[in-house]
């Protein structure tokens, strides 16, 4: 493989890496994701209402 | 209240139950999910480390065990998501498939072109892949990858966004449209059959496997019924199908023996995964010995495999040797002909001077030899001229296996080059008192051909036939073969030939094995020069003997040119 492609993967491995760790810091660290919670009514099946904590 | 302690607290009263090691759980309600995802992962992770452990690694197996690991990685992560309780480690694995995803359709591409066309991916095709991945890589921890985390009636999932519903689906059926195009078009540009067939089968493979892998992830995503997806998972061991096909059937990858140690793995694993299934109590101990009994042929397979495998390596290492050794042999030879060329011409000239100038001093050119004189002189010219005539036989050679010999055809009357040559021959069959005999039923034959060579061929068969009779005649006859060409017969009484003399005659340096009887000089060029000069202009020469002591029969036959004529004897 030629010097010119592994620059590129390496570019995509870099990529892939950072976004990664900023998911990660997202979603496990801070825990900052939104939470969809749907509040089934008493004695119906399924819900009716959409409440988002 | 934090909702993740909220969730904490509710998910009790949702039964989740917490898993171990992200991977086993309760959660995990029917065993075909495990067996679904870990048949696979573990496959392809074998597979991959069975690929990178071999000593020669070419770019496309690096591919092909890249391709098996990271769909190894994508499954073990999906498993992640069905059996873990923590919205967090869910979140975060789902956001990350994506990254997974979109490399796997990549890799597929990649591996689908290297095998295609046998050669890298140019740089720009590279660089576009990478161009449409770059997009849902940088977004993969925003909003538009996952929404948010859906808790609804106690749901564990996480909302995908537009990047993947839009977006990465989209650049997914792209690479696999790419792929598709890439087979049609190569296997029009290819002209061999079995090329072409194994361009089929491997598209094949690779576009079932992304088109269940792509069916499972669609479906499950868009209708959110997550239990489809699972059977998605299936593709890979298809797509390895596939491949061992290719191995197997068409040699592809040059891999024989991953082939093999995949297949026996593959199916190893296939029937260990069968002690895990709950409903199959009582087979088990059949299972068990089924494992021990397959464990055993398939490692003396694998090593019968290796086994072929280096010997086909040895064989292949001997006939590149061969090939090398012939090709320098080629040149040897070359070199010496080049040489025997060379040293000829340079003792020609010489030769020349000295036969030509002790010819001047037998005619007394220089004053009347005393008879002391004379026979020395009549040595070095006598010498002088087998010499001349042992060198133009070398010279002679050389041109025929350089194909530098040139035949400059006329038209001519073989009766009178035939008694031209009994002519200059009488003088030495009256010497050893053998009677020269021409008798010609043809004598206006006309023929084309090159008169030079010809009279040099009847030249040679004549001086043989003298050279090798004791007493007796030699007699020379002219007529028409049974394939209509004209032949001249020379036949003597001389010291005769075997069976086995006669086969190898015709070979350079050949003489016959009683040939030391009578003392004769030569160099076993002659009869050889002699056919090759024959058969160049369409002729032949054979040779017969009722055995030794009874005589030899040399024919020579060129073909006619003309209508022949009937003539008399001379």
């Amino acid at each position: 493989m030629d010097r010119r492609s592994l620059l590129l993967i390496s570019a995509l491995g870099l990529a892939i890496s950072a976004s990664a760790a900023v998911s990660f810091y997202r979603y496990v660290i801070v825990q900052n994701f939104e939470i969809f919670i749907e509040v089934a009514e008493p004695g119906a099946e399924g819900g009716a209402a959409e409440n988002e904590l | 209240m934090n909702p993740l302690d909220y969730i904490a607290r509710d998910a009790l009263s949702c039964q989740w139950d917490q898993a171990s090691f992200f991977l086993f759980s309760e959660n995990v309600f029917s065993p075909l999910i495990y067996y679904s995802h870990l048949f696979p992962a573990v496959a392809g992770l074998l597979l991959t480390l069975i690929i990178w452990s071999q000593k020669k690694r070419s770019l496309i197996n690096n591919v092909f065990a890249l391709l098996a690991l990271l769909f190894s990685i994508w499954s073990l992560m999906d498993l992640m998501l069905w059996a873990t309780e923590r919205p967090e480690i869910i979140m975060f694995v789902w956001s990350s498939l994506i990254y997974f995803e979109v490399l796997i359709y990549a890799c597929a591409l990649y591996l689908s072109y290297l095998f295609f066309y046998e050669r890298d991916a140019p740089f720009r095709l590279k660089a576009i892949v990478v161009a449409l991945m770059l997009p849902a890589i940088l977004l993969a921890p925003s909003s538009l990858n996952l929404v948010g985390f859906d808790y609804t009636n106690c749901d564990r999932e996480a909302i995908e966004g537009p990047l993947w519903h839009y977006y990465t689906y989209g650049v997914e059926l792209l690479f696999a449209g790419w792929i598709m195009i890439l087979a049609v078009m190569r296997r029009r540009e290819v002209a061999d059959v079995h090329r072409k067939n194994q361009i089929i089968v491997f598209g094949t493979g690779v576009l079932l496997f992304l088109g269940t892998f792509s069916w499972g992830n669609i479906v499950g995503s868009l209708s959110e019924d997550w239990a489809l997806a699972q059977y998605g998972l299936f593709g890979m061991p298809l797509f390895l199908t596939f491949v061992v096909f290719l191995m197997v059937r068409y040699q592809a990858f040059n891999v024989k023996l991953i082939g093999a140690q995949a297949l026996v793995l593959g199916l190893w694993i296939l029937l260990l995964s069968l002690l895990f299934l709950q409903s199959i109590d009582s087979a088990r101990p059949v299972i068990v010995i089924s494992l021990a009994l397959f464990a055993v042929f398939g490692i003396q397979l694998v090593r019968g495999v290796e086994r072929e495998i280096t010997q086909r390596v040895h064989i292949e290492e001997l006939a590149t040797n061969l090939a090398a050794a012939n090709a320098r042999l080629r040149e040897l030879d070359r070199q010496k002909t080049e040489f025997v060329s060379i040293a000829s011409h340079q003792l020609r000239s010489p030769l020349t001077a000295m036969t030509g100038y002790s010819s001047l001093m037998l005619e007394g050119a220089f004053g009347e030899l005393t008879s002391e004189l004379r026979e020395p002189a009549m040595r070095i010219f006598e010498s002088g001229k087998t010499m001349a005539v042992a060198i133009d036989d070398f010279l002679n050679v050389t041109r025929i296996e350089q194909g530098k010999m040139v035949y400059t055809y006329e038209d001519f009357i073989l009766h009178t080059l035939i008694k031209q040559a009994i002519a200059e021959m009488q003088l030495i069959a009256e010497r050893k008192n053998i009677a020269l005999v021409y008798e010609s039923k043809m004598a206006g034959m006309p023929i084309h051909a090159d008169k030079g060579k010809v009279k040099q061929i009847i030249t040679n068969l004549i001086d043989n036939a003298i050279k090798y009779t004791k007493e007796g005649s030699v007699k020379i006859a002219i007529g028409l073969s049974a394939d209509g060409m004209a032949s001249v017969t020379i036949s003597d009484t001389g010291i005769g030939l075997s069976h086995e003399d006669t086969i190898k005659l015709f070979q350079k340096f050949s003489r016959a094995d009683n040939a030391n009887e009578i003392s004769v000089k030569g160099t076993g060029l002659g009869l050889f020069i002699a056919l090759e000069m024959a058969r160049a202009q369409g002729g032949d020469i054979t040779v017969s003997s009722p055995g030794r002591g009874k005589g030899t029969t040399f024919v020579f036959t060129i073909p006619v040119q003309g209508s022949p004529k009937s003539g008399g004897v001379v």
